[in-house]
């Protein structure tokens, strides 16, 4: 070991508590405001409380019992998982994009994802608002376009019908998703070893070949990463249904998220929604485990 | 230019030009509306308003109060970056370049906090706040937000310190330099791009969230954008085009610093989902 280091080493002994003092502020108010959250989260769900007054009772895994036979949640989670299925849309579209912005020789690529990215970048409660315009039954965009394309018998009050408003409101949350996932597929390309599309090249491969051949194999931690995190996003979407539904109409829209919400703040059952909350964070937490070893794989 | 390339090209610019105009027709829609009556709402969804009327803005302004709820964010979002970078940066340059005890741990307890939902723990912050007296208060939205914030800056931070050389805090320290001196003089000078990138991303975070203010926040005078047009829309049901020029002034601040600060911004998204 070269003397230089032998000395850093013996500053470093000196200043033990340096690394300490540096992690403090960060894992100070990290602890506090999310992580005993996190724990008092899963104590409170072994509880009934209403939130108010001072006394709690402790009911073991009652609440979980209730949860296991509350067909409300299980249709919220089976939404979740149909929200899930739709936006297998903008990961495809994404992808799409991504393949076509990432030849070089297209002209206005930056404009084109600067474009497709915008709707990722405004406020949700914008989003939400926006489309609750377009879906409006009397005068919104898509009625009008469609009554004006002599299509009038498809137009309908789409959030307020019970069989489209969950496919209207991933409609809407997937506008914001495709450009998101554009973004990451580009990024995951740029670390595509340049040579192998020149050699494919040499080989006579055509574009579609060159995609399957190079892109796609190029990208399978990156698609696995996209598809993680669009899984993640919408097993916890909360705020374009709170904006838009509340849930309704006729619970149709309903998600583990407005469930939580609900049990807790309207209905004051506090140990339920954590019951609640502390599944929510099972069926979340567990893929993500698969997701940080892959992000971590990466380097 | 062969045929069959012009052809091909021209097919992929009108898919694309395609995609952009379902990017921007929504947010133009908005604009449209935001300038109309509601009288000629009602007539005139979706052309070009007869008469821009410029009176819906300045309602939203003064009237609905939207002046106050974007000074909120503003003071709520600048505190919550400043905080965030400087502990994610001092956090993360920590556990990049020294090794000690639970460093480790931290670590992972950093990654943790990367996949716990939001709507999850929302319930027991709030009642958590309560017992520390910081609901409906600025100091409670901030650090609830920072709390948030703080594992994907971290993680940033940490990989982009991690990939500087060692030997600069090393050769620094022979010379004298404190420990604070390195950092602040040599690494935080060259990790600037990727302080620029957490700045901004958090600030959008902040700005945009509309979960923690809705539950933490409960007075119309602390309300942030987002939960002031939640509350505009639920209050002024049949005046449409005054929320929607609320909703153009609210979405602005967001997109001008998308266009100013856009290679950041994808800078700090991408590398937070896949470094």
């Amino acid at each position: 070991m070269p003397a230089e280091s032998g000395f850093a080493a013996g500053r470093a002994r000196r200043y033990r508590s340096v690394p300490y003092l540096l992690v403090l502020p960060a894992i100070a108010i990290y602890g506090i405001f999310l992580l005993l959250p996190f724990a008092r989260m899963m104590v409170m769900s072994f509880w009934r409380w209403n939130g108010f007054t001072p006394g709690f009772t402790w009911v073991g895994i009652a609440n979980y019992q209730e949860l296991y036979h509350d067909s409300s949640f299980w249709i919220a989670l089976l939404h979740n998982l149909e929200w899930v299925a739709w936006a297998v849309i903008p990961i495809a579209v994404g992808l799409g994009l991504a393949s076509l912005l990432s030849q070089p020789v297209l002209r206005g690529r930056s404009i084109y994802r600067s474009l497709f990215f915008l709707p990722y970048v405004i406020p949700t409660v914008v989003t939400a608002l926006v489309w609750s315009w377009i879906y409006e039954p009397t005068w919104g965009s898509l009625n009008t376009i469609l009554k004006n394309l002599g299509l009038a018998r498809f137009a309908q009050d789409w959030l307020g019908n019970p069989h489209v408003a969950l496919p209207s409101l991933a409609a809407a949350a997937n506008w914001t998703g495709y450009g998101f996932c554009m973004m990451l597929f580009l990024g995951g390309m740029a670390s595509i070893d340049k040579s192998l599309y020149d050699a494919a090249k040499v080989d006579g491969a055509r574009a579609w070949k060159r995609f399957t051949a190079v892109t796609w194999p190029g990208l399978s931690n990156t698609t696995n990463i996209v598809v993680l995190i669009v899984f993640i996003n919408t097993m916890k979407v909360f705020d374009i249904v709170n904006v838009l539904t509340s849930g309704g109409p006729a619970n149709a829209t309903q998600v583990m998220g407005t469930e939580i919400y609900d049990a807790t703040f309207s209905n004051l059952t506090v140990g339920y929604g954590a019951a609640m909350a502390v599944v929510t964070s099972i069926l979340i937490i567990v893929p993500s485990v698969g997701y940080l070893k892959l992000r971590e794989a990466r380097g | 230019m062969s045929l069959r390339s012009t052809v091909k090209s021209t097919v992929v610019h009108v898919l694309l030009v395609f995609i952009a105009a379902v990017s921007i027709a929504p947010i133009v829609l908005v604009w449209l509306t935001s300038l109309k009556s509601s009288a000629e709402l009602s007539v005139n969804p979706l052309g070009f308003p007869q008469h821009w009327l410029f009176s819906n803005f300045s309602a939203a302004w003064s009237t609905a109060h939207l002046g106050q709820y974007i000074a909120n964010s503003v003071i709520v979002a600048v505190p919550s970056v400043l905080i965030t970078v400087a502990a994610a940066g001092a956090a993360g340059y920590a556990l990049a370049l020294f090794s000690f005890r639970g460093r480790g741990l931290l670590i992972t307890l950093f990654l943790f906090g990367l996949s716990v939902p939001n709507i999850s723990i929302v319930g027991s912050l709030f009642y958590t706040e309560r017992s520390l007296g910081l609901v409906n208060t600025r100091p409670g939205l901030i650090l609830a937000e920072v709390a948030q914030a703080l594992p994907l800056a971290v993680l940033i931070m940490r990989a982009t310190f991690r990939d500087l050389p060692r030997e600069l805090r090393e050769a620094a320290l022979v010379d004298g330099a404190t420990e604070f001196t390195v950092l602040a003089r040599v690494y935080v000078p060259l990790a600037r791009p990727a302080f620029v990138a957490v700045a901004v991303l958090t600030f959008l975070t902040v700005w945009n969230d509309y979960l923690y203010p809705l539950v933490l926040i409960n007075s119309d005078s602390l309300r942030t954008i987002p939960l002031g047009l939640a509350y505009l829309n639920s209050t002024y049901v049949e005046n449409v085009v005054l929320v929607a020029a609320a909703t153009v002034l609210g979405a602005l601040p967001s997109i001008v610093i998308y266009v100013i600060l856009q290679r950041q911004f994808i800078r700090g998204v991408t590398e937070g989902a896949l470094k």
